[in-house]
């Protein structure tokens, strides 16, 4: 197949779509006849992409699906409105806040909501890689999906939403359904959730796990939270007794020993009630649910109130474990168009030079370590950093940021800009890639200059950069041992003792 | 010289032939093996007796390193100056300048963390190495003995280095010629890379230079070094040798990596190919069948009870543990039956005074009075003296330093991190890149490791477990395989192993 299309290149076009392994092993045993092929190979491997002499090579792996326009069409195609009108006995009616489904994708498709799950999964995508499939299953599970994994069924259906709703009424739906927490794969069985690599990347952006002193503070006091946002959390009606008198759909209620209850009454109730046993329930969904009501609520304001955080980047940094992605990004998409980079150029300089050598200055350019010091950085440890060897200092105006997919690329491909990548002008390479967890551990060891991460897998990126980037022929050197030394300003040249002459 | 036959390093020396005890950790074994390449300029001697010793010194940089003067008691004076080495060393050791020197507390402070943490262990720094990065940053174990003065001589690095450096350098008469072309290659790259232009060694060499010739004259070869040489050539060794050329040849040649970075490597894997080597002729000592010859290794979840795979490594570990103590009971066992078949077993000639002691009651007054059932008297033996630890302790450390133990004492378990992983990937670099289905199926055929299903086909694993659970497993693996810049991972599931270490160069 491969040495027919060889063959006929120059006459027509010849599409062949194949995995990489049999197009290695093709490229390999055609290396002799046809050595364009394995050339292609490695140059799509490394460029995303690579044409020349009639043969053009697409690594698919550098599609992105999380581009603007893209990610607007399928977020689109599964919660239309025309799809989720309801069926013949439909607990809503006219009404999509009865129905857990049709409540989910309607909030779907909230141009806000929207903008966040694009941005959770820009950030998971620098990690993996999603396939349209992947991306179109986990939206439908977000609309459709109960929640609930010890339910046989994790998917709703109408026959059993209307049935449900007819046995219990509205408090029959709870937040275990609501599209914040589907789409981050509860209700999924632990072992399922890690082997789907978009799920296991999701749940470790641990969104709503760690505590936002704002955020939280709403739940206990709604009158601090802005008015717009307010019925988010299901405040109970004026002078109105009955739990859930104020709940708008499923997605502000929490399942607890005493009833479902709305984010706000849980709230009132642990802050202010005399019921011991009220209060104990209330504390007990707060903290220990599955998910927790507090890990619920903060997701809800991710996803619908990111507006009173500062917008959906703000949100996303305050309320996931990667507090800088979103930063990364938004450089990445500057980069992508040309635009001007040279402060977050010396900000990237600064925390790599912290990382590689302990200094967080960028004022001698990029100061590349001896391979061996690296060796020595712990990165993570609580304690101060050790003086490192220095091979070479490269100036900031040699340094070139860009985005791996450029050209033809970006010609053929859906891509979206999520990371970018560095190097030493005019080298394509060495690089740097710089996804969402190195740019982290760099903001962090920036801003910080402290313990970062957990280091593990930065430094072995680090470690291989440095190395290639020491062993390049025509970087210049420093003519003399010169040390970084975090306890000093600067670096200091190092002289061994001079032998003297008899 | 009549040998002590019976005595626990004499036993696993029969039972393994190449035998680390528990002071040699993967660190002692690898810094030997270099010291002897270094020692030797790469090549093999062209007679049997003229290797030359891997004990080299470097008092001068072990001074500054460890704040220790190493050269006390050296009153030999710097050449060109009234200075002895005595004192030369006590600067140093103290960071101050010397002869025209400069910020040498700073570079005392960065070269102490260089420091091979799995090394610093006892009072004593003479046995303390740095990490094996440069040649100018390799020395032998040094230990004071006639007053004041520190001499470079054998306490953890006892011959099993030297034994590998012969195994490359002139590996077996029976190894094939694709391993000797292996063999030049992994000579010639960790050459390379112990010469690596560096700051460190701009430094480290410095310092010693600056030393009396007297100082950096060669130690001469003891006996048991000679040895431990000799070793290197046994035909029984061929096996061993051809994966240590095959993997060390891999690890230098790959693309991607720092100098340092696959020294370390070097370092993994020489103490892995050593450890699987022992179990290998373990397992044919007690004839374990084929399909219980695995180690497997697990990456496992929270809950230690639900973890079938994890409780699975951890028995996997123990009954390794079991065949080397099995082991060595049938060794004790063939070696009383063959001194016994011989005349009389005359405990004194066959044992050191101090087992003797300890056997003397349990064992020796047993065999006198008559007993004639070997395999107890192997047993009593086995738990009456050290042979555990010349044997599966052995085993076990070399395991434990390169980050393929874990668990603690009690729940202890087999795993990977990923400097382990990159060794693995470094030694298969010259069939890279390749599926991780297929890259874990090779660790399989090289170490006997196992991760995957796949790989367990035809295992007692693929009964014990489901293949569901060792398919988590392997997604861990991955994982940490992506993490760690070994892989990446394709839209189609696929993970992809040593992509950047396939390519020479990059």
């Amino acid at each position: 197949m491969f040495k027919r299309a060889m063959a006929i290149r120059h006459d027509k076009k010849v599409l062949l779509c194949v995995n990489e392994g049999i197009l290695r092993d093709a490229a390999e045993d055609l290396e002799s006849t046809d050595p364009l092929i394995r050339a292609g190979l490695d140059a799509a491997l490394r460029d995303g992409a690579h044409t020349h002499d009639g043969i053009t090579v697409l690594n698919l792996n550098r599609q992105r699906l999380t581009d603007k326009i893209m990610w607007d069409r399928l977020v689109g195609y599964v919660t239309q409105e025309e799809l989720w009108r309801g069926c013949e006995d439909c607990p809503g009616g006219e009404d999509d806040n009865l129905c857990p489904m049709r409540a989910n994708a309607s909030a779907l498709r909230q141009p806000y909501a929207r903008h966040v799950l694009r941005r959770l999964l820009q950030v998971c995508s620098g990690e993996m890689t999603p396939t349209i499939r992947e991306l179109l299953s986990l939206i439908a599970y977000a609309v459709v999906g109960t929640g609930q994994a010890e339910n046989s069924a994790q998917t709703w259906t109408c026959q059993e939403v209307a049935q449900r709703h007819r046995d219990r009424g509205d408090a029959e739906f709870t937040a275990d359904s609501a599209f914040y927490n589907l789409i981050l794969g509860e209700g999924i069985d632990e072992e399922t959730r890690e082997r789907s690599p978009l799920l296991d990347a999701l749940q470790r952006l641990t969104c709503g796990s760690s505590s936002d002193l704002q955020v939280d503070g709403w739940l206990r006091d709604p009158t601090q939270m802005p008015e717009d946002s307010s019925a988010l959390a299901g405040p109970p009606k004026l002078n109105e007794k009955r739990p859930l008198s104020g709940s708008k759909s499923h997605l502000d209620r929490v399942r607890t020993e005493i009833g479902e209850r709305s984010f706000a009454e849980i709230g009132e109730i642990a802050a202010i009630s005399e019921d011991h046993h009220q209060v104990r329930a209330c504390i007990q969904a707060l903290v220990e649910g599955s998910p927790a009501a507090i890990t619920s609520w903060r997701r809800r304001v991710l996803f619908e109130a990111s507006d009173e955080l500062g917008g959906p980047d703000h949100a996303v940094a305050r309320l996931t474990s990667l507090t800088f992605a979103t930063e990364l990004l938004t450089l990445a998409e500057t980069v992508a168009n040309g635009g001007r980079t040279l402060d977050k150029l010396i900000e990237l300089v600064g925390g790599l030079n912290f990382l590689a050598t302990g200094q967080s200055t960028s004022a001698d350019g990029l100061i590349v370590p001896d391979p061996a010091s690296l060796f020595a950085r712990k990165p993570g440890a609580f304690r101060s950093a050790l003086p490192a060897f220095i091979t070479a200092r490269v100036p900031l105006g040699r340094l070139r940021l860009a985005v791996p997919d450029r050209g033809i690329v970006e010609d053929f491909l859906d891509v979206d800009h999520v990371e970018v990548t560095l190097s030493i002008d005019p080298f394509p390479e060495p690089r740097l890639t710089i996804g969402p967890r190195l740019f982290q551990a760099i903001s962090e060891a920036r801003i910080y200059r402290g313990p970062v991460g957990h280091g593990t897998a930065e430094m072995t990126d680090l470690r291989s950069f440095y190395g290639r980037l020491a062993d390049l022929d025509d970087l210049e050197k420093e003519p003399h041992p010169l040390v970084a030394d975090p306890g000093q300003a600067g670096l200091v040249r190092v002289q061994p003792p001079i032998p003297h002459n008899e | 010289m009549s040998e002590k036959v019976l005595d626990p390093g004499e036993i696993a020396a029969k039972l393994m032939l190449v035998r680390p005890d528990r002071d040699q950790k993967a660190s002692q074994v690898c810094v030997e093996f270099l010291l002897t390449l270094v020692a030797n300029s790469y090549t093999a001697p062209s007679h049997e007796s003229e290797p030359r010793s891997p004990k080299i010194r470097r008092f001068a940089l072990r001074s500054l390193v460890f704040r220790r003067n190493f050269l006390e008691g050296y009153g030999e004076l710097i050449p060109g100056t009234s200075m002895s080495a005595e004192e030369y060393g006590r600067r140093l050791a103290n960071g101050e300048e010397v002869l025209g020197s400069s910020h040498l507390d700073r570079a005392q402070v960065a070269l102490r963390g260089l420091v091979d943490p799995s090394t610093e262990t006892g009072a004593e720094p003479g046995q303390y190495l740095l990490m094996p990065f440069h040649e100018s940053l390799l020395w032998y174990d040094a230990r004071r003995r006639v007053p004041r003065r520190f001499t470079a001589q054998k306490v953890r690095m006892r011959g099993t280095g030297v034994t590998l450096a012969r195994a490359i350098l002139d590996p077996p008469a029976r190894a094939s010629e694709e391993t000797r072309h292996l063999a030049l290659k992994a000579v010639d790259g960790i050459r390379g890379a112990l010469n690596l232009d560096s700051s460190l060694a701009t430094i480290a060499q410095g310092l010693e230079d600056i030393l009396p010739e007297s100082l950096h004259t060669p130690v001469d070869l003891e006996e048991d070094e000679k040895r431990s040489w000799r070793l290197g050539a046994n035909p029984d060794l061929v096996e061993l040798s051809e994966r240590i050329c095959r993997h060390a040849a891999g690890v230098v040649d790959q693309g991607g990596a720092s100098g340092p970075a696959r020294l370390w490597q070097l370092r993994t894997v020489l103490a892995l190919d050593l450890a699987t080597d022992m179990l290998q002729r373990c397992w044919s000592a007690v004839d374990e069948p084929p399909e219980r010859r695995h180690l497997l290794l697990a990456l496992p979840g929270a809950d230690r009870p639900s973890d079938r795979v994890r409780l699975r490594s951890e028995r996997s570990w123990n009954d390794a543990r079991s065949c080397i103590n099995w082991a060595t009971i049938r060794t004790i066992e063939s070696t009383l039956r063959e001194l016994h078949d011989s005349g009389r077993i005359d405990w004194s000639q066959a044992l050191s005074s101090r087992t003797e002691r300890s056997l003397s009651p349990r064992v020796i007054q047993p065999y006198e009075s008559g007993l004639r059932n070997f395999r107890k008297l192997a047993q009593l033996m086995f738990e009456n003296a050290t042979y555990h630890r010349a044997a599966t302790d052995g085993f076990r450390v070399l395991l434990e330093t390169i980050g393929m133990s874990a668990g603690g004492t009690r729940y202890r378990y087999m795993s990977a991190t990923p400097d382990l992983l990159a060794a693995w990937v470094g030694a298969l670099s010259s069939d890279m890149p390749m599926t991780s289905d297929e890259f874990f199926r090779r660790v399989r055929q090289e170490w006997n490791i196992i991760v995957s299903p796949s790989a367990a086909a035809g295992t007692t694993l693929a009964d014990d477990l489901d293949g569901d659970e060792l398919t988590l497993n392997l997604r861990r693996f991955e994982r940490l395989l992506i993490e760690s810049g070994l892989a990446s991972g394709l839209s189609d599931r696929t993970v992809l192993v040593g992509e950047r270490v396939g390519r020479r160069g990059s």
